[in-house]
Formats: C-alpha cells, sequence, structure tokens
C-alpha cells in the first residue's frame, strides 16, 4: 500500500534558492581568497586546511557512489528514492580532481619526504623514496581520479540514463562490484599517499580502514541532513517516511559503530605492542591539548550518535536525526583535524582561519555543487530496470 | 474459563490484512495472527503496543559491560596485580574486548530469557502450532470483545476475506 502512495506523489525537479546557493558560493571563494593570503603568510597551516578540505571534499564525493554500489549490490530497494543523493554527491568527483591537482603544488609545504634533503639524511625515508617520491605521487593521484570518475560515472548512469539496459540488473551488479573492488585498491593506497605520509616513518595496515570508515560516516551523515531538510522543506515529505528515517538512523548507528571498532582496532594493537616506530603517531596526538581532543573525537563521532541513535522514537524524529547528522559532519572535520594537524602544527593545538577558511570552503563548494546536481533530475527516481 | 475464539487460515497475505482490518473496524479483538514470515507493518494494523524487550535488553548490555569492566579491574588491579609488558594495573583499552563481549552477552542473554518469560515458554511445555502457518498459510484468531460466546458473525468474516478453513477453539 505504501508503494502506491509513494510513487504517485513523486516530485518534479527542485531548485535551492537563489539566496543560498549564492551564499554557498561565496563561502567557497571566501574560503578560496583566505587559503591564497594563507599561502603567502603561513604556508603550513594554509596546506594543513586545504589538504583537510580536500580529503573532506573527496570523502563525501566518493560516499555517492560507494552507498549507490552498495545499494545495488543489495538489492536494496527501500532506498529508491533516496538514491538522487549520492548521486548529487557523486556529481563533484571532478572538481574533487581539480582539488587534488592544486595538492600536488603544495606537497613540499605539507610532506617530508618531498624534501630531497631530509630523505637524503634519513634511512628509512630514503628507503620508502621508491614509492614517496612527488613523481609518483602525482601520478598515483591522477590515476586514482581517473578510475574513481570513470568507474563511478557507470555507476550513476546506471539510474540516471534514459535508455533501456539489457540485462539491468546483472549490469548494475557487475558495476557494483566492480566500483568496490577498485575502490578497495585505491582509497587504500590514497589513504597512504595523502593522509598517512604527513607520518612519513608510521604505518599502519588499519589507517585505510579509518580513513574509509570515516568517509562513510560523514557521506551519510550528509546524505541524512539533505533528506531531512527537503522532508521539512516539502519536496520529499511523502517519500521520506518514518520508516525510512528508522532506516537512515540505523544505518548512521551501525557506521558510527564501525568507526569506533576501527578507531579502537588500530589505537588497541599499537598500544598494546607498545613498538617504537608506531607509538610515535599516538604518542604525540596524546600530549597537551591534542590530548584533550582525542576523548572527545570519541564522544562526538561514536558515544553521542550510539546513545542517541539508540531508541526508536528518536531515530524517527527528524529534529534529532538531522542533529545527530550535523554533529558527525562536524566530527568528522575534527577527525580529519586530529589526523592531520598534529604532524603539521606539531605539539600546539592551533585551529585558526588558515586551518578554517579551506576546509569551511572546500565543504561550501561541495554544498554548491551538490544543490546545482539535485536540481538536474527530478527528486525521486522512477522505477529504472537497473536499479533494485 | 477460557475465552471463545475463532480461527480462519488464509492462503494469501492480503487476505489475512484485510480480515485483521475489518477486525479491527468492527470493534473485534484481535486475539492473535501467525504468518511463516514477518509482515511488513502488521504490528501497527493489529495494534500491538510497543515491545519493552529493548529496555531488558540496553539495561541487560550495560549491566553486561559493568560486570566486564569491574571484574577485569578487580582481578588484574585489586586482587592479584600483574605486571603485563609494563602496562598500568588498570588499563581501560585492555578490558575493552571483554567488557564489550560480555555487554552483548547479556544483552542477548537477557533479551532471550525475558521472552520466554514473557511468552510462557519453558523447557517441557507443550504448545500446539497450527497447521501450515510455518509453511505457507497464514492464521488469524479473532473474538468478540466483552462476551465469551461465539456467534456466526465471526467465521463469516473470516469467510468473507477468503479464509480456507474456519474452527472454533476455546471456551472449556
Amino acid at each position: 500500500m505504501n508503494e502506491v502512495r509513494e510513487t504517485t506523489l513523486t516530485p518534479g525537479p527542485w531548485r535551492a534558492s537563489r539566496e543560498l546557493s549564492n551564499g554557498l558560493l561565496t563561502t567557497a571563494g571566501l574560503g578560496a581568497s583566505l587559503f591564497l593570503v594563507g599561502v603567502m603568510l603561513q604556508p603550513e597551516r594554509a596546506w594543513g586546511g586545504y589538504l583537510m578540505g580536500f580529503i573532506y571534499f573527496v570523502g563525501l564525493a566518493l560516499a555517492g557512489p560507494l552507498f549507490l554500489s552498495i545499494v545495488y549490490l543489495c538489492g536494496a530497494s527501500w532506498a529508491r528514492p533516496l538514491r538522487r543523493i549520492p548521486e548529487a554527491m557523486s556529481a563533484a568527483l571532478p572538481v574533487a580532481f581539480v582539488l587534488g591537482l592544486g595538492l600536488i603544488v603544495g606537497t613540499h609545504e605539507l610532506y617530508e619526504w618531498s624534501h630531497a634533503q631530509v630523505v637524503e639524511e634519513d634511512l628509512l625515508l630514503s628507503h620508502k623514496a621508491a614509492y614517496l617520491n612527488v613523481g609518483g605521487f602525482s601520478v598515483r593521484l591522477i590515476i586514482y581520479f581517473v578510475i574513481w570518475i570513470w568507474v563511478g560515472r557507470k555507476v550513476v548512469g546506471l539510474s540516471t540514463s534514459r535508455t533501456p539496459q539489457p540485462q539491468g540488473r546483472r549490469r548494475s551488479i557487475a558495476i557494483s562490484a566492480l566500483f568496490m573492488a577498485v575502490l578497495s585498491v585505491t582509497l587504500s593506497l590514497a589513504s597512504i599517499d595523502w593522509v598517512q605520509s604527513l607520518d612519513p616513518h608510521w604505518f599502519s595496515t588499519m589507517f585505510a580502514l579509518r580513513i574509509l570508515s570515516g568517509f562513510g560516516c560523514a557521506g551519510m551523515a550528509l546524505c541524512t541532513l539533505v533528506l531531512t531538510v527537503l522532508r521539512r522543506r516539502g519536496p520529499m515529505r511523502a517519500v521520506v517516511t518514518a520508516e525510512r528515517m528508522d532506516d537512515l538512523g540505523k544505518i548512521l548507528l551501525s557506521l558510527a559503530l564501525f568507526w569506533a571498532y576501527i578507531w579502537y582496532c588500530e589505537y588497541m594493537i599499537i598500544w598494546y605492542t607498545d613498538i617504537p616506530e608506531e607509538t610515535g603517531y599516538y604518542l604525540l596526538r596524546r600530549q597537551g591539548d591534542w590530548g584533550t581532543l582525542l576523548p572527545v573525537n570519541l564522544t562526538v563521532n561514536f558515544a553521542v550518535p550510539f546513545l542517541v541513535l539508540m531508541p526508536r522514537p528518536w531515530r524517527r524524529s527528524s529534529v534529532i536525526l538531522t542533529r545527530v547528522a550535523v554533529l558527525i559532519l562536524v566530527g568528522h572535520a575534527l577527525d580529519l583535524f586530529v589526523m592531520i594537524a598534529p604532524p603539521i602544527l606539531g605539539s600546539d593545538v592551533r585551529l585558526g582561519l588558515w586551518e578554517l577558511g579551506p576546509l569551511v570552503g572546500a565543504l561550501a563548494l561541495f554544498g554548491w555543487i551538490l544543490l546545482r546536481a539535485l536540481g538536474r533530475a527530478p527528486l525521486v527516481p522512477s522505477e529504472s530496470p537497473a536499479a533494485p | 474459563m477460557k475465552r471463545f475464539t475463532q480461527v480462519g487460515l488464509f492462503e494469501r497475505e492480503e487476505q489475512l490484512l484485510a480480515a485483521i482490518g475489518e477486525s479491527r473496524i468492527r470493534g473485534l479483538v484481535v486475539v492473535d495472527a501467525y504468518s511463516p514470515y514477518p509482515i511488513h507493518g502488521i504490528d501497527e494494523l493489529m495494534g500491538i503496543r510497543r515491545s519493552r524487550l529493548t529496555m531488558v535488553c540496553f539495561f541487560g548490555g550495560l549491566a553486561g559491560l559493568a560486570l566486564g569492566l569491574w571484574f577485569q579491574y578487580w582481578s588484574s588491579a585489586t586482587d592479584w596485580p600483574l605486571n603485563v609488558g609494563g602496562k598500568p594495573f588498570d588499563s581501560l583499552p585492555a578490558f575493552m574486548p571483554v567488557g564489550f563481549e560480555l555487554t552483548v552477552l547479556f544483552g542477548g542473554l537477557s533479551t532471550a530469557l525475558m521472552l520466554f518469560v514473557r511468552s510462557r515458554l519453558w523447557p517441557g511445555k507443550r504448545g500446539r502450532a497450527l497447521e501450515g502457518v510455518t509453511d505457507d498459510r497464514f492464521a488469524l484468531v479473532i473474538a468478540r470483545r466483552n462476551t465469551d460466546m461465539s456467534s456466526a458473525e465471526l467465521p463469516e468474516l473470516l469467510r468473507r476475506h477468503g479464509a480456507i478453513d474456519v474452527w472454533q477453539e476455546g471456551g472449556e
């Protein structure tokens, strides 16, 4: 009975208000100019902020095709009315590529291994130089993005293309599986290149999963946020039922659990074995003010979402769901800050314009792209032969 | 004295749902419904209140976590302090796996046990299962409010919604 009501009340194309789009674009512009000023005054901190913004941006953009692939692979027909949002998020991948090309310019400010002098004097780094060098970094970055954009576009095309596909379901499963397989390898390498190599002496096989779990949390939180806002504004009221919000809340809860599980697995093993080449990472992050941010990170990203999303009536409240989604989005920024900033800033926690400018600017740019992409197609997709 | 109940056996999910709907509108008591698989939204249709088992699960899990952490603290820091790899005796990170396991164990066991208690299931209890409801049949049990007498109204209602078999139960 529900299905009938949903398909008959399918909302048409939707446009964000001009003020919102312009506001986001202005914020993005402000962020970009702050970054440019920062590059002149405080290059290391500005590039650190740029890296945070870039990683956050890429994570949200990748969460789109990732969510779609999971939906296709599981045959999750319940997610059909929600699919436009991850599809719109994937539209940011080409821009993420451009931001990534910008990152190549900043390698010298960010990464210790990009200095020939340092590498020469450091035995471990000269051993790692075969992988960690600016040429390889740039080539790999381009390869990652070419693959992501190419396969990601195929995943999105499964539901947006109007032409009927022969063997629709088989094709969508094959493409989704391809994306997942390709992403697992490329994202592992990318997380080493972009984030883990900020502490070039340190290594952890759990790190890629930690990045992935953070991307999953933030991506799903953004999806939920957009859906609850669109629900309150009207266009998706008939589609986002209490049951759907319940499902979203459960996914958010399980992703918060997954994030905490991965975080703990990495920390626990390093804490327990206590060998010098591994503990350095957490030594820096447990001292002084970084040490106070560590439990805050766990509270914001795990404890609060876990407890708040547990009772069913709370998951079904759009106000509570919206707030938890915002909290997780803020928490992801904090998570990235604790991951990226310590090797750049040293032992002092400094969070100022140079960090926040590029980060907020990148997020505003993402929001602008998302809203534009959402306006291009009917908000709720109709039945598609390829999709469940 | 038990209440007279009317049982109807259906072949399709929609028939069962329609029969439940009409019984509720007519003010009859929907005693229970049986189905080989969970039906989405049937609890709401039958007017079943939210289960309070989740609270049992939550507090059971909380008790398990508390017990797990406390016991490890007591055994490794108070009663018999052992130096393991130079770690402090009272090390929360090391206690987490066992604390987590006991949370799951106590949460699960307390929920299952409470479910058995509340549904009055115990070892050796003899119950009768309606034939077919674990295979391909749907059964609905209804009764009249405030009476222990049955009338022709109930079987007629069930048959109208496509019941293939209707019979009376209870009323000793």
